[in-house]
């Protein structure tokens, strides 16, 4: 109940916005924020009462929905959710608040649409019926499109159909895989698109779902939608193009949120339902055994050294992002609990880190209305407080220790060392280019003379520093005491790599 | 106690810090940020103290488990051995000194209690990585300094090349950590834990393994740690961040780029001991030794005053991993300490020099970019023609750190000058009352040692290696002296406004120019409890045919003086087996001794006499000399062209592969994206579009042909007057009234 | 009077009503014409019911009062129609607007 409360408040928030008057923007404004409030409040809920010794899955729903394909409205969460919503949740209304004044037109639609995305996004994370899960997959595409395609910069429109067309592509390859994971379920009449039971398929000898071949293509299918939205190389170009157009919140919300759907993908089924055709992919040997860990590394090092060329400060950020995304692929191809839990705790970070970084570069967007990283010059004596918060962004996005970076792909590297010796060794060329970027992105803005065009640039003001000090203050808690995210998915972890060790 | 002390010593500056990034948040500062920080420090020194007293002999370690993962666990914790201590008071103490100094020479500094808050998070992560018993924790204080580095060396960022220095500084030591991080990964696979003691610590299984089979690889991952330590402590080739690091304010190279921070490295290499095989110990020592010499002879040829101190540090440095290479764990720390306080004083001194020319020169504190020095007045420029060289990469000296606008300074800057040329008399091994003799001469007699036992070829280069660079290090220090301090006035305008510097700054340099007397050391560093590390290989069978049972240590001093011997000698002690094979130590090690330390003697005398002849007498003439030996000359002022290479091609190639992936990115990759937009809408749709148009239309086409010709005939009963059609209406109705009839 | 009567007066009505509508050049009268129809209609509907249904069955007469009302709001929306032609054509002789014409 606490957690359909959560999933469905913001799209009750959506009609609220909706019947309100479209010249009261403040109203608006606020009504938005209050919706997002309470997803939030629930989520610190969930994650004050969620039992960590536990591994299984808890708050589950389940009734029936259509019942002519014994599709359920089944909900639960386990520790990787718990995480996800968390962050869903937190973002949620720091991105209502970083769009308070610079959403210059439609601000009712916008926000509407906003928290149509947010249940989308919730939905996502708790979603343990296969079509319930892909419907929220989709839900989450709609209010994108028009987000960037509506509010974005000058080349939206490009963007938004790019970023549109691109992930339905990828989500019909797993409507594909879906319907026939459903077909090979059972008998008619005894099909189902419960995950859970799926998983529970999958594992027994001699079933249909248990065949190699099958788990293979499936496992493909689901593996391309996710990739897109990871997004793995090659799939990856929609994801600068988006970033750069999109809004700053936006682009939080699609850093921070929208690729992690892809990784929670991956983890949720192709890890969880088809654990030999990850292993086809990822044991080592044969001809495809080291394909998942190669596109980890691709991505590491491609998206480093992207970003390196770049100077558009966002389209720098949205590299980096690519680049980062990678010790997730990198870690979950290590199939270990180091690997795994590498994984999942970049991806939380890296929610909290790009989100960081999305809006720091909004802020400058914002003064000085370009971000082109070679423009500026000196900001660091104008703005002290501002470059003192970006510095710790970028410190925490190259991995410095002390910081929340730093331990998941830590975590990832020491999970994959074990498996892919050279790839890993390799991969780490991707830590060093990545301070290379930051630190020269840094010279380039904050230090040497002050640009004379920004002798006036007004400091950081308090509204933007209330966005950003929540996830600053748990890039550091989670830095030293990393155990803080991790006893949340702990038990969950050691459940699936039990599971993939046992085949 | 211990954990409590620790914790103390930890919290304190980490709580100085904390301070003032709270209040920065909401765009504060504390009052007297200087003086919080500067008692944090003198707390922790006096933990430091404390501590002393609570060190044991084979310590265990104090954790907490950190990170726990199921399966796997990592823990944190405290360390608490004689090194620990010593490493500890090493810290403390010049960081309080360096502290008090800062507190006048960055007087007025508009950033003034920023760079304090800095000192403060600088002193916790240094303190962080000394006490931590396992690989993670060392490496978290590693980065932490790396980024206190990194935000002291740009503290004046407005300038162009602080800011260039700040970032190579960082992303060369990130090379070597990238190393270290592999290495730390490698140890992790094979021992599943980061911990270094303790029973299932890296030490113990590897102490196991040791004794067995193949150690190939871990050879390898000891390289590999040990790059962390190039990268950190300036090894070549990483070593050319270090001179550029001078950028940063004094008082930061006094305590980060010459006593603490590069020492690190060496540091980090001395813990690791225990699994240093002989391939690695050998990779380390050729390092070390390659680094005296070409970090020695490119300060030769510098005008800098901080720049031949920099290039002198990484000299030294070198010389503390030749020794650790070599297996004379107790002389490299030895080194490390002393060298720490007569090298921050060295730099102190410098600053002090240099702070004397600032009142006058009109920018200094007042100046709203405190220490900038943009308008060249070139000072600089002039003599580099006059020596025939051409600009290069970090050669425009700031004026008032040019040694060729001093001289003559020791009657305006009495103490500055006594105290330097303590440190001076130390560095450059004047025998006997100064520290440096002793440890470095401990080095020497160490690597002597070693080639003689064990009759090795490339321990003997090592040992020439040393004893150049010995003989040069004498040189180049007394060329800073002479140049400095001696002679006449250079320009004379300078000299006349330059002035001694207030009590702030000479008190530290006093208190640092005692502790170069060796006599102080033996406080903390004596022979009771600094006992070097077991190192299997150090008896490994291979070696048996010369000494089976020896131990390097065993080169340590023969004879006492001030208790240092003892220190060095207790190398001795770790090996229970010395007494039994005694005779045989005191035949291969009382000659090596006596060797290194008569040779020693030698090329430092002579190094002293030739500068004093080139520099004071001015019998011999620098330019002539440089002239004659022109190639060589101008490696040495090109630094070996490291810089040229680095920025020529290493960069270079960098920035052009991540040009050619974005090119890639942009033009194939999403070239191709884009294409299949497009063949999907241009030409997929326009083909369709054709199918469609000549045979599926084309059919509908006909259909449509037709229906237009019928529809144009029937078309003319639609007249459009209603009355017709309600007409034809009745008629119809009519008429189905009468057919209907009728049937 | 019997049922003869009233379907006469119908039939008389009806061919009016027809007559009226088919002849007339004048979108006015051709709408009394529709109404004359009507009323026949109505006229039937409740003979019929008197004459052939049970006294107590009325619904012949609720028809009848239906169309009434039918006719009613035709007439209204007729009305408005013309008004609108003659807005926009000028006039209101249905020969003179042929716009659908084929």
């Amino acid at each position: 109940m606490l957690l359909s409360l959560m999933i469905f408040v913001p799209l009750l928030g959506m009609v609220a916005v909706l019947l309100l008057p479209r010249e009261s923007e403040e109203l608006v404004k606020r009504v938005t924020l209050f919706f997002t409030l309470i997803p939030l409040a629930l989520a610190v809920a969930l994650f004050i009462s969620y039992d960590r010794a536990a591994a299984g899955t808890q708050y589950v729903v389940n009734v029936p929905w259509i019942e002519a394909f014994n599709i359920q409205y089944h909900i639960g969460i386990d520790g990787l959710s718990v995480t996800l919503l968390l962050l869903t949740a937190l973002l949620g209304p720091i991105c209502v608040i970083a769009s308070w004044r610079n959403i210059e037109k439609g601000i009712k639609a916008y926000m509407a649409l906003f928290l149509l995305l947010e249940t989308g996004m919730l939905g996502f994370f708790a979603a343990l019926d296969l079509f319930l899960f892909y419907v929220f997959f989709e839900l989450t595409l709609l209010p994108m499109y028009f987000l960037i395609g509506v509010w974005g910069g000058p080349r939206r429109e490009y963007a938004a159909i790019k970023f549109f067309l691109y992930t339905l592509f990828g989500s019909v390859l797993m409507l594909v895989a879906m319907i026939a994971v459903y077909l090979n379920s059972g008998a008619p009449g005894a099909r189902t698109f419960d995950i859970p039971t799926l998983i529970t398929l999958a594992a027994t000898e001699g079933h249909a779902l248990n065949n190699l071949n099958f788990q293979i293509w499936a496992f493909l299918g689901f593996f391309i939608g996710f990739a897109v939205k990871v997004p793995i190389f090659p799939f990856h170009t929609w994801l600068p193009d988006a970033h750069v157009e999109a809004p700053t919140a936006i682009s939080v919300i699609l850093a921070g949120i929208l690729l992690k759907m892809g990784t929670y993908g991956l983890v949720r089924v192709n890890m969880a339902m088809f654990p030999q055709g990850m292993d086809f992919f990822c044991n080592g040997t044969g001809t495809w055994g080291n394909s998942l860990a190669l596109l980890g590394f691709i991505n590491i090092v491609y998206g480093s050294f992207c970003a390196l060329a770049q100077t558009d400060f966002k389209k720098l950020v949205a590299y980096s992002s690519i680049g980062h995304m990678g010790f997730v692929i990198l870690g979950l191809a290590a199939r270990n609990t180091e690997g795994i839990t590498g994984a999942i705790l970049q991806m939380f970070n890296h929610g909290v880190i790009s989100g960081m970084l999305f809006l720091l570069v909004g802020v400058l967007y914002d003064r000085a209305h370009h971000r082109e990283i070679n423009g500026f010059g000196g900001l660091g004596a104008k703005m002290p407080v501002y470059t003192g918060i970006t510095t710790l962004a970028f410190m925490a996005s190259l991995g410095l220790p002390g910081l929340s970076g730093f331990v998941g792909e830590a975590l990832s590297l020491l999970g994959a060392y074990d498996k892919f010796k050279m790839l890993t060794i390799l991969s780490t060329i991707g830590i060093v280019v990545g301070a290379a970027y930051f630190l020269w992105t840094l010279q380039r803005v904050f230090l040497g003379t002050l640009n004379p065009k920004y002798e006036a640039l007004p400091e950081i003001n308090g509204r933007e520093i209330l966005t950003l000090a929540p996830l600053g203050i748990l890039t550091i808690v989670l830095g030293i005491w990393p155990n803080f995210a991790i006893d949340m998915f702990r038990e969950s972890v050691t459940n699936l790599v039990n599971v993939l060790q046992a085949i | 106690m211990i954990v409590l002390l620790i914790s103390l010593i930890l919290l304190c500056p980490l709580a100085a810090f904390a301070i003032f990034g709270l209040l920065g948040l909401a765009k504060r500062s504390f009052p007297r940020q200087d003086y919080l920080s500067t008692a944090a420090m003198l707390i922790a020194l006096a933990c430091s103290l404390l501590l002393l007293q609570e060190v044991v002999p084979d310590p265990e370690p104090h954790t907490v488990q950190w990170l726990s993962l199921g399966s796997v666990t990592f823990s944190m914790g405290f360390y608490l051995d004689s090194v620990t201590a010593i490493m500890l008071i090493v810290v403390t103490l010049v960081s309080s000194l360096v502290h008090i100094f800062s507190m006048g020479y960055m007087h007025g500094d508009p950033r003034y209690p920023r760079f304090f808050a800095f000192l403060s998070l600088f002193s916790f992560s240094m303190l962080f990585l000394v006490v931590s018993d396992n690989l993670l924790g060392i490496y978290i204080g590693w980065e932490l300094v790396g980024l206190c580095s990194y935000l002291l060396i740009g503290f004046w960022f407005e300038k162009d090349s602080a800011a260039d220095a700040c970032k190579k500084a960082f992303l060369t030591t990130r090379v070597g950590d990238v190393g270290m991080f592999i290495g730390m990964m490698m140890l992790f696979t094979k021992f599943d834990t980061l911990s270094l003691y303790g029973e299932g610590g890296i030490f113990a299984q590897a102490a196991a393994q040791l004794s067995t089979g193949d150690m190939v690889w871990l050879s390898i991952a000891g390289v590999l740690i040990f790059c962390g330590a190039v990268g950190k402590s300036a090894q070549v080739p990483l070593h050319t961040w270090l001179p550029d690091a001078m950028e940063g304010p004094t008082p930061v190279s006094a305590l980060i780029h010459a006593a603490t921070m590069v020492a690190a490295g060496v540091y980090l290499t001395a813990r690791m001991f225990p699994i240093l095989t002989e391939t690695s110990s050998l990779v380390i020592a050729y390092i070390g030794g390659i680094t005296a010499i070409i970090a020695a002879t490119i300060a030769i040829v510098r005008f800098d005053i901080k720049r031949v101190l920099a290039y002198s540090t990484v000299s030294q440095l070198g010389y503390m991993m030749l020794g650790i290479g070599v297996g004379s764990y107790v002389a490299g720390l030895f080194h490390l300490t002393t060298h720490a306080f007569f090298k921050a004083l060295l730099f102190l001194g410098s600053g002090s020099v240099i702070h004397a020319f600032h009142a006058m020169h009109g920018h200094g504190h007042d100046d709203e970019h405190g220490h900038e020095h943009d308008d060249h007045d070139a000072h600089g420029h002039d003599h580099d023609e006059n020596h025939g060289s051409e600009p290069v990469l970090g050669s425009e000296i700031p004026p008032d750190q040019d040694m060729r606008n001093m001289g003559g300074l020791r009657h305006k800057m009495p103490i500055t000058f006594i105290t330097m040329l303590i440190a001076t008399l130390s560095i450059s091994g004047v025998p006997f009352i100064f520290s440096g003799f002793w440890s470095k001469d401990a080095i020497l007699a160490g690597v002597l040692g070693r080639a003689m036992e064990w009759n090795s070829v490339h321990h003997y280069l090592l040992f020439g290696m040393a004893l150049f660079a010995a003989g040069i290090t004498a040189f180049y220090m007394f060329r800073l002296i002479f140049m400095t301090f001696f002679g006449e006035p250079r320009n004379q305008e300078m000299h006349d406004m330059a002035h001694e510097s207030p009590k702030s700054m000479t008190v530290p340099l006093l208190v640092l120019a005692v502790l170069s007397f060796p006599v102080v050391n033996t406080l903390w560093f004596n022979a009771d409890y600094v006992k070097p590390p077991e190192q299997p290989h150090l008896h490994a069978p291979a070696h048996a045919h010369v000494s089976p049972d020896s131990k390097v240590g065993e080169a340590g001093l023969t004879f006492s003086l001030f208790g240092i011997s003892e220190a060095v000698a207790a190398e001795d002690g770790a090996d229970d087996t010395h007494g039994a094979h005694g005779d045989d130590a005191h035949h291969g090690h009382g000659p090596a001794h006596t060797i290194a330390m008569v040779l020693s003697i030698i090329v430092a005398g002579l190094g002293i006499l030739l500068s004093w002849l080139f520099y004071h007498r001015r019998t011999l003439s620098a330019e002539s000399v440089a002239t004659t030996f022109r190639p060589l000359y101008t490696l040495f002022w090109h630094k070996y062209y490291f810089d040229e290479f680095y920025n020529g091609v290493l960069v270079a190639v960098t920035v052009w592969k991540s040009r050619l992936f974005a090119q890639f990115d942009g033009t194939i990759v999403d070239g191709i994206v884009n294409g299949v937009g497009t063949v999907t809408r241009d030409i997929l749709a326009a083909f369709v579009g054709v199918f469609d148009n000549r045979i599926v239309d084309g059919l509908v086409n006909q259909v449509a042909e037709v229906t237009w010709s019928i529809g144009g005939r029937v078309r003319r009963i639609q007249t459009g007057a209603i009355q017709t059609y309600l007409f034809v209406v009745l008629a119809g109705i009519v008429l189905l009234i009468l057919i209907f009839r009728v049937l | 009077m019997t049922l003869q009567h009233y379907l006469v007066i119908s039939a008389i009505l009806f061919t009016l009503g027809i007559f009226a509508v088919l002849t007339r050049r004048n979108a006015i009268s051709i709408l009394m014409g529709i109404e004359l129809i009507l009323n026949s209609c109505n006229l039937n509907f409740a003979a019929f019911a008197r004459f052939m249904t049970p006294p107590e069955d009325i619904s012949g007469q609720i028809i009848a009062i239906f169309g009434i009302v039918l006719a009613a709001a035709e007439a209204a929306v007729f009305l408005a129609i013309i008004l609108a032609i003659y807005r926009e054509f000028g006039s209101i002789r249905p020969d003179e607007v042929d716009t659908l014409k084929g």
